[in-house]
């Protein structure tokens, strides 16, 4: 067999879009790694063109450029804000995806994210702690784990094993509750498969996606409820392939919008607050996400803000993509400016809806003793139920 | 920044097509279209004067001053814009390789050849006489490197990647995407 | 049969009979002019002047001797006219009999032709935007000579089958001792139908030493535009190669 060069995967679409690319440079401006890192190889203009350089290349590309290139594409938060500025709606989110999918298949790919694939083929998380533990979060609350049920809520393994994030999903629990609805956990939940995009693992996806449907076909479940938008994305874009038609596929945010709408929950008088929210990439711009959650917080609270640089056009926590991984300060730093415009316009809450997001905010939070509060979407909404 | 971009990503993957594409460079930046634009009438006129000229003759005489003289008087405005754009701008360096330097610099000589042709001409005889005298000495070479010129240009930028095989690629892909259209998920259903 | 026209600047009196012949025949207006220093006017060909005498005063500062020379400036009617290979329109065609004619209505007035010729006849005019220049009365010859020709008092201009054209300058020559140019001595682009019996070097009158074929810049020209043809094939045979290859990826 072949060696199997860098950017060998690369089919029709990939390569005529590196000389497709209209080289205006939006996208350089516009990126929060290269703004924080200000390293042109971080730039997603300049990836594409040292990559088309590689594809010409071929073969006789060096190594080091090779491992330069690579290093930048990992240095990329996946948060799609090139993708929202560019002139030919070029999908470079998958762009980038496929590009570290080919740097982990010719052993270019970097530590953490090759370690990460193998904890995801050993214990179906990412954080390469046993299977076994991941409904221990459960302990203690009334979670319900039933053979049959209406709705699923996957749980993701951000808010399986990560403490902090316990609140949030007990949240979660008591409004699925309040509102009356027969749901469960899945027994057999698996990682959703999303960090392996991230990662350049795609191909084997299969095997968590399986199981996973598998899990979810047993339930009989006709709606499946996020609270991780990751794993809300790669269900839309990938699942709904073998789910079909028949299951709905809603995040928290959707499901809490619609039920304020038809009254299946009722909220208290609106508070005075000052309630900020932070747009997750993966909801707000690349699912689409976005009118929902303002819907919910005009009927929360009288002193919702906007927090600059929102909606479609959101600037990045600095935690997606895997970033975290590759250089935890400048996550950090790009997370401390959304902190800071928060202080700025004067809220002392910010929510947010993911659970990556969550994490990064709160803890560039804590390390710049902000005053803001950083809660989950759902943490803001369950003490607020009649 | 200019305005935002309107495509909600509910469908997967996303749609490229004509339109969004022309609205997403005139969103971008109108100077560029506007370049694009004036560039792709100067070429496709002058390939129409030079490879059809001896059948249509006559016909061309008001191609050449209008759609080929005045057009590309807007184009050496528009490219001087352009090029101090380019000069001013950090994002664009980034990005541009060094084929896109060399089409610049055919660009450039394409441009000082054909305004040392239409230098003679009405009305830049009249308004800037001096422009005729000055560029007097290279009109004997101006025809000749104006034409050869662009024929090398196109053969140069599309072995290359310069700009027509960018052009190219840019209609073939967009072509071609929408054949991958056929099993786009969307989210809400 | 192709014709000729032999002039001789040593019979000229300057007396410009040719250029009054040629504006009537070709229904050209008169020239608003002003004072050169050129002796005559209108002082250089233009779009409405085909033919123009140029007057050379000669001093000789150690005889104290003083001499004019009238040269006959305009078209040479060449054999392998530059501008005609230049014209992208083919506006301009070289005939069986010997003129060059400019066609007023394929002219595009793209100004190739004034580039290429080492004459520097063609003339652009702003205003119609088309080029103009002698064309040997193509209108009159062969069954009359042309208007300059008739209107010439001293036989300076002399028309005639061309074989015979180059007899008479032959035996001019050995009387001026002098030179041929447009055929015997110097062809320039092929030999012209305007062929010159000078008492002088080229140079004196002006004229340029022009080689028999084309300048390098009129093939260039011309042949450019075939470098679409290696691009598109070699286009072609990239498609097919990559076509070939995906097709051996799929059979993998």
């Amino acid at each position: 067999m072949k060696q199997k060069k860098f950017l060998d995967n690369f089919g029709r679409s990939e390569s005529l879009w590196m000389y497709a690319c209209s080289r205006c440079g939006e996208c350089v401006d516009v990126c929060p790694v290269y703004e924080e890192t200000a390293d042109k190889y971080t730039a997603p203009g300049f990836k594409i063109k040292k990559m088309r350089g590689l594809l010409r290349a071929r073969g006789s590309a060096r190594e080091e450029s090779v491992k330069k290139v690579v290093e930048g594409l990992y240095e990329c938060t996946l948060c799609g804000r090139c993708w929202s500025v560019c002139p030919n709606n070029y999908d470079l989110v998958a762009l980038w995806e496929k590009a570290r999918e080919s740097a982990v298949e010719t052993g270019f790919g970097l530590n953490p994210h090759t370690e990460m694939i193998e904890a995801l083929k050993a214990e179906n998380n990412i954080f390469k702690r046993p299977h076994t533990g991941r409904r221990d979060w459960t302990k203690g609350l009334r979670i319900p784990e039933k053979e049959k049920a209406d709705t699923v809520y996957f749980i993701g393994c951000l808010m399986s094993y990560r403490g902090q994030l316990k609140p949030a999903a007990k949240a979660m629990a008591t409004i699925l509750n309040a509102a009356g609805e027969n749901w469960t956990i899945l027994k057999g939940e698996v990682c959703c498969g999303a960090p392996l995009r991230f990662s350049g693992g795609t191909k084997h996806m299969e095997e968590l996606m399986d199981a996973n449907v598998k899990a979810i076909e047993s339930t009989g479940a006709r709606k499946i409820v996020f609270s991780c938008p990751g794993c809300y994305r790669v269900f839309w874009q990938e699942y709904s392939k073998l789910l079909g038609d028949r299951v709905r596929l809603v995040h928290a945010i959707e499901l809490i919008d619609s039920y304020v709408k038809s009254g299946k929950i009722k909220l208290k008088d609106k508070t005075e607050e000052r309630i900020t929210y932070h747009d997750p990439c993966e909801l707000s711009r690349l699912s689409g996400v976005i009118e929902e959650p303002r819907h919910v917080f005009a009927n929360l609270t009288t002193q919702f803000v906007e927090l600059p640089g929102n909606k479609f056009n959101v600037k990045c926590c600095g935690g997606g993509g895997l970033y975290k991984a590759i250089d935890l300060d400048k996550s950090r730093e790009i997370a401390k400016k959304r902190v800071t415009l928060a202080e700025e316009i004067g809220a002392t809450t910010l929510t947010t809806a993911c659970p990556s997001c969550y994490m990064t905010i709160s803890q560039a939070a804590r390390l710049k003793k902000s005053n803001v509060k950083v809660i989950d979407f759902a943490e803001a909404i369950a003490p607020q139920i009649e | 920044m200019t305005g935002d971009k309107k495509v909600p990503k509910k469908k997967y993957p996303p749609e490229m097509n004509y339109s969004i594409v022309l609205k997403g460079m005139g969103r971008t930046s109108p100077i560029d279209v506007t370049f694009h634009l004036l560039m792709a009438i100067l070429l496709i006129t002058g390939l129409i004067i030079d490879l059809l000229g001896p059948w249509l003759g006559g016909w061309l005489s008001s191609i050449r001053s209008i759609a080929h003289g005045y057009v590309g008087a807007l184009f050496v405005l528009v490219f001087i814009v352009y090029l101090i754009k380019v000069a001013y701008s950090k994002k664009m360096r980034t990005v541009l390789t060094v084929t896109n330097y060399v089409d610049f610099l055919f660009y450039i000589i394409l441009t000082v050849t054909g305004i040392t042709m239409a230098s003679v001409n009405w009305p830049w005889i009249n308004l800037v006489p001096e422009l005729a005298d000055a560029l007097s000495s290279i009109a004997v070479y101006a025809p000749a490197v104006h034409v050869a010129l662009t024929y090398v240009w196109i053969v140069f930028s599309t072995v290359f990647p310069g700009g027509i095989l960018h052009g190219l690629a840019s209609v073939y892909l967009i072509s071609h995407l929408k054949k991958k259209y056929k099993n786009r998920r969307s989210r809400v259903r | 049969m192709e014709h000729a026209v032999l002039v001789d600047p040593a019979k000229c009196i300057g007396c410009r009979a040719c250029q009054v012949a040629c504006k009537r025949w070709n229904n050209n207006p008169g020239e608003e002019t002003t004072f050169s220093n050129e002796w005559t006017n209108p002082p250089k060909l233009s779009y409405n002047t085909y033919t123009h005498i140029k007057f050379k005063l000669e001093h000789n500062e150690t005889t104290g001797e003083t001499k004019w020379r009238f040269f006959n400036w305009r078209c040479m009617q060449c054999e392998i006219p530059a501008c005609a290979k230049a014209c992208p329109v083919n506006a301009i065609t070289k005939y069986e009999e010997g003129p060059v004619v400019i066609d007023q209505d394929r002219c595009i007035g793209c100004k190739f032709c004034v580039s290429e010729c080492p004459f520097e006849v063609p003339q652009f005019d702003t205003v119609s935007g088309k080029v103009s220049k002698c064309h040997m009365c193509f209108d009159r010859v062969p069954s009359k000579e042309p208007a300059c020709v008739q209107s010439c008092p001293t036989d300076a201009l002399v028309f005639g089958t061309r074989d015979s054209i180059i007899q008479k300058a032959k035996e001019r020559k050995e009387e001026l001792d002098g030179y041929i140019y447009g055929d015997v001595d110097n062809k320039p682009l092929g030999g012209s139908s305007f062929i010159y019996v000078l008492d002088a070097e080229p140079s004196v009158y002006g004229l340029p030493i022009v080689g028999e074929s084309l300048s390098p810049t009129v093939p260039v020209l011309n042949l450019s535009k075939w470098l679409l043809v290696p691009a598109a094939i070699g286009g072609l045979a990239y498609l097919v190669a990559w076509r070939k290859k995906r097709m051996n990826e799929k059979e993998e």
